[in-house]
């Protein structure tokens, strides 16, 4: 993803400062509103990424939307803005709460299923992630009445598939790659 | 159409679903950034080794050739419309590879290994073989010594090649270099018969599927295919399989070798697998060299021809051979070989481009076809004067090497004085006699397509030549004086054949063979 290796460092470096000033559970918690409001709003979005907009109304602006922020935090927009890469807030935001998890070993487990899960399932599931990661999980529910039944589970570069569409699509592909047609 | 028998539609139905589980699987995954050209990035999959398949949604697969810091780039071996930006893929824990085994003899076979020929599935025993593989190492090698009789006169006489050896075929477009290599399998049906086999590997690179098609009918027609596999990537397939179709081609002729048989191996071409390789390279932007190929289109060619060995005799030593694949220990025998002719196009000629002189520097000699020949009928249109075997010469056997001996010599002396004859006759009779008796050979050595000879006709005739026995015999009729030579020969002296073909030229033997070339050239006498 582009600016995600910049994004990677500042991310770390704020991680680092927000520890030491013991801040980094209120940070997290800012960078969380900032992930959310950014890419939930495609003009703000615009805005950070146009060159036109001139970085002082970036500042203000961003200290307009976000009032609440820890001392953290506004300093970090400064020295985004102050370095223009203010357009890669949201991926810093990002690339920080990941790696917040990563420190407290606890894990993102997205879960894909047809209808939603109720409480009784989810606790299957985070027993589930708990059993193939060996680390804390909050779960994340996307509804997606194309995979028909089942769920994938997906925590960072791990996947499982119990999807009846999976099973669907590997049926369909072994039925037709048949070696009993000559393919030149 | 012939009728379908609906039991056996059920039969291959049951077939093909018995291999599925609807298991939930456990996958490494990534996302795909963005899709084009045959090369796709992928964020995520940390953990993905360089040459690993990867396996996307659609079930297309890809080889991971570029290890970034956050992504990686993996070149798709198919097409690539199903793939979407965003949608995930899985790494499958295994390194590119193809699996061999006796069944895949006679097949007609892709990039990895899935027949493409309408004949069903590979059966029996298969073992996975990777097509990336380290060749053998000096200790586990031994130098060439047997031939590898390729049926064609000027070769087997004058540039012979050897089991194990690699020996490079190249020339311009239509020179016939396919058809010298055709004719090489075609002339290993004489093993094949006498259950020696020398197991064939014929890999198509880039070229029309028609012309596949063909050379898999030609072999197949002449019995040849019994012994034979054809590895095809075609020039409609992505260029990675056309990188990677020569791999699976050594990796199936490795499954003969590291079993101690003999393997001959022919790539066809080289130069259309460089292209592949230099447009997968640019596309995966890495920096462009001389006439725009990679850096490392030297060691791609290297390090494929080096695959090509002949290895020790010893059992105990062959079966420590470096980087044996798992499912090949406990299997490996000593004695086996395998035989690469690689094949070259030039363009007009020309040699010192960089791919050209990339592969004669690496094989051990070459074999050049020129058009000018071609195009006077000298067919093949072996130029013997720069075609050079380096190693083959200790591999011809005893009887053709006494016989051979002078023939590259005075051919070399007729060409020179060639020239001269074709200004007028003022000429003295010893340089009249080198062009008359170079003009004979010359028609001794052409062949027709798929018109191999064994090694003892070749001996028998090309001693008639080199002894200036044919000098009565009109040089258009040097071809019927041949035929009825041989024919008489095979029908009247069986024993002289046989002790030809064994290695010995014995007083009796060259008795017989000039007694029967004089009786029959009287008959051409004026």
């Amino acid at each position: 993803m582009r600016g995600t290796r910049a994004a990677q460092r500042y991310a770390k470096a704020i991680l680092s400062l927000a520890k030491d000033k013991k801040a980094a559970d209120a940070v997290e918690k800012d960078m969380q509103t900032i992930l959310k409001t950014v890419t939930n709003s495609r003009d703000l979005e615009n805005m950070l990424t146009s060159p036109v907009v001139r970085n002082s109304i970036k500042k203000s602006a961003l200290l307009e939307i976000f009032k609440n922020l820890d001392n953290v935090s506004k300093g970090a927009i400064d020295i985004l803005i102050e370095n223009g890469r203010i357009n890669i807030l949201h991926i810093v935001a990002r690339q920080y709460i990941i790696q917040y998890n990563e420190m407290n070993n606890v894990r993102q487990a997205v879960v894909t299923t047809a209808v939603p899960l109720d409480s009784e399932l989810e606790a299957q599931v985070l027993a589930k992630v708990k059993e193939l990661t060996g680390s804390k999980a909050t779960l994340k529910n996307i509804v997606d009445e194309d995979i028909i039944g089942g769920f994938i589970l997906r925590v960072g570069d791990l996947q499982y598939d119990a999807s009846v569409a999976r099973n669907l699509s590997r049926l369909k592909r072994e039925l037709k790659d048949n070696t009993y047609v000559s393919k030149f | 159409m012939a009728e379908v028998n609906p039991a056996e539609v059920s039969a291959i139905l049951k077939q093909q679903l018995s291999g599925f589980e609807s298991k939930a699987s456990l996958d490494e995954v990534g996302t795909v950034l963005n899709v084009g050209d045959g090369i796709a990035n992928i964020y995520g999959l940390a953990n993905a080794q360089y040459g690993e398949l990867v396996q996307f949604e659609s079930g297309l697969e890809g080889i991971v050739l570029n290890l970034e810091e956050d992504n990686i780039g993996v070149v798709l071996l198919g097409p690539a419309k199903e793939i979407k930006e965003g949608s995930t893929v899985k790494r499958t824990q295994r390194i590119a590879s193809i699996n061999v085994g006796e069944g895949i003899v006679g097949r007609v076979v892709d990039t990895l290994g899935a027949p493409i020929d309408g004949k069903g599935p590979i059966e029996g025993e298969t073992f996975e073989m990777p097509l990336e593989r380290k060749a053998p190492g000096v200790i586990y090698r031994q130098p060439v010594t047997e031939p590898l009789q390729t049926g064609i006169k000027s070769i087997d006489a004058m540039v012979p090649v050897g089991r194990g050896q690699r020996e490079l075929v190249i020339g311009d477009r239509q020179t016939g270099k396919t058809t010298v290599c055709i004719d090489t399998i075609l002339n290993q049906k004489e093993f094949y018969d006498a259950g020696e086999p020398v197991y064939c590997i014929y890999v198509a690179v880039g070229q029309k599927a028609s012309t596949v098609a063909a050379i898999a009918k030609t072999l197949e027609d002449k019995g040849a295919l019994a012994y034979t596999t054809i590895v095809a990537a075609n020039a409609s397939d992505p260029a990675p399989m056309q990188v990677y179709a020569p791999f699976a081609g050594a990796a199936i002729g490795e499954y003969f070798r590291d079993t101690g048989r003999p393997a001959l191996i022919v790539y066809d071409d080289l130069s259309k697998q460089a292209v592949a390789y230099r447009e997968v390279s640019l596309l995966l932007r890495r920096p462009p060299g001389r006439e725009a190929y990679p850096g490392d289109v030297f060691f791609l060619h290297s390090r494929l021809l080096e695959r090509a060995a002949k290895v020790i005799a010893d059992d105990d030593i062959a079966k420590q051979m470096n980087d044996l694949p798992e499912s090949l220990k406990g299997k490996v025998k000593g004695g086996g070989s395998l035989t690469a002719l690689p094949l070259i196009e030039t363009q007009a000629g020309d040699v010192s481009a960089y791919i050209p002189t990339n592969v004669i520097s690496i094989t051990d000699g070459q074999i050049f076809l020129t058009s000018d020949l071609f195009n006077s009928g000298v067919r093949p249109a072996i130029d013997v004067g720069i075609s050079v075997s380096r190693v083959g010469g200790s591999a011809q056997i005893k009887s053709m090497k006494k016989v051979a001996g002078t023939l590259k010599l005075d051919q070399a002396q007729y060409r020179e004085l060639e020239a001269f004859a074709k200004f007028g006759s003022d000429l003295d009779a010893a340089t009249m006699n080198v062009i008359e008796k170079g003009k004979r050979n010359v028609e001794i050595l052409k062949q027709g397509q798929n018109d191999p000879y064994p090694v003892e006709n070749q001996i028998a005739i090309i001693y008639a030549g080199s002894k200036n026995l044919l000098r009565d015999v009109p040089v258009d009729k040097v071809k019927e004086f041949e035929m009825e030579y041989l024919d008489y020969l095979n029908a009247k002296h069986r024993d002289t054949l046989d002790t030809l073909k064994a290695g010995k030229l014995t007083d009796e033997v060259i008795d017989t063979l000039t007694s029967v070339a004089k009786d029959l050239s009287s008959k051409y006498k004026k």
